[in-house]
């Protein structure tokens, strides 16, 4: 058993060596998901999705007054037709006051 | 140029010179280029990346390579066709876990090491093209030649995106058009009984394709320097 467990450990460790997802700095999605915000500021607000080739491809949130601090809003992964979007990344725009203030990425996967 | 000396030397074998005016003829080469292209969506893709907290890292530099048939239709006039090829990449890696890579290293005594980059997300633009160009000879001494050219091109493009678990690609086709300056140094050298010649071009190339469906457009326009060989046929 020892000798089994001294070949395997070498095995597993080479197979896991470059595999650290947990460390991406974008999710992970297959489902309808939250994600927060902070606004600096009190202002209008606009939530878009946009896709790899940077089209938009839903409206969260239009012309939405919000106050500063920290907000929430969730998307379904469906577009704007109500299509469940392909496979591929993804990128939500929050923008104040016609700024984007903060881009946030995911990966969007069945 | 010293690559090109260094071949010169290696496979030249010294011409005569009997023969220095100028004769009709087709020659066929490969190329080797370098261009450096303007893709701005693809700059502001990868600026959306970093904002979204990615060290994205995009080329500057297209490279490419390809196949062509230069014919000296007239002592004054020169036709150049060809297919080539342009990749133009850039993406997103991480390290590799070092924790896991330490104990790697101990128990198999550095055998084995897993150093070296992840790619996370990977782009990758190609583009093959198919070029047709006639060209003015400015200039002709006796085995050099200066011409100056220009003509349409037809690209076709690929766009790839890779990530963990998924990959997107697009495609779609478009008109160009490409001038340049070429040098060519000729009938100095043989390869066996071939006539050897080597070309270095510089020039321009308006080149966007439009990424079907998506109204994407990737612009492979910019300078560009390319250098090639050339045997008689």
């Amino acid at each position: 058993m020892g000798k089994i467990l001294l070949f395997l450990l070498p095995a597993l460790l080479l197979i896991t060596a470059g595999c650290n997802d947990s460390t991406y700095p974008f999710q992970q999605v297959t489902d309808e998901f939250t994600f927060t915000y902070d606004l600096p500021s009190d202002g209008v607000v606009d939530l878009i999705v946009l896709n790899c080739y940077m089209n938009n491809i839903r409206t969260l949130l239009a012309d939405s007054t919000q106050s500063s601090g920290s907000h929430s809003s969730s998307w379904d992964l469906l577009d704007e037709n109500a299509v469940r979007v392909p496979d591929g990344l993804y990128y939500v725009r929050i923008i104040l006051d016609n700024d984007v203030i903060e881009t946030q990425m995911y990966e969007v996967y069945k | 140029m010293t690559l090109l000396m260094l071949l010169l030397c290696t496979i030249g074998q010294p011409y005569d010179g009997s023969n220095d005016s100028f004769s009709p003829g087709f020659r066929i080469g490969f190329t080797f280029m370098a261009s450096f292209p303007s893709m701005q969506n693809e700059k502001d893709f990868a600026d959306m990346n970093t904002a979204a907290g990615l060290d994205f890292e995009l080329g500057s530099t297209a490279w490419g390579g390809s196949v062509e048939v230069l014919g000296d239709v007239s002592e004054k006039f020169r036709i150049r066709g060809s297919v080539g090829g342009t990749n133009f990449s850039g993406g997103y890696s991480e390290g590799f876990n070092a924790y896991q890579n330490i104990f790697l290293v101990l128990f198999t005594l550095g055998l084995f090491s897993g150093s070296g980059e992840d790619d996370v997300i990977e782009l990758n633009d190609q583009a093959i093209s198919i070029e047709a160009q006639a060209y003015y000879v400015l200039t002709r001494t006796p085995g050099m030649s200066i011409s100056a050219g220009a003509g349409p091109m037809y690209t076709f493009a690929t766009r790839q995106l890779d990530s963990p678990n998924t990959g997107t690609s697009g495609s779609g086709s478009g008109l160009g058009f490409v001038a340049s300056l070429r040098l060519d140094q000729e009938s100095t050298f043989k390869l066996g009984c071939l006539p050897l010649m080597f070309g270095l071009e510089a020039g321009y190339r308006m080149n966007s394709v439009k990424i079907s469906a998506d109204d994407y457009e990737l612009d492979f326009s910019g300078p560009f320097v390319k250098l090639g060989s050339y045997i008689g046929i």
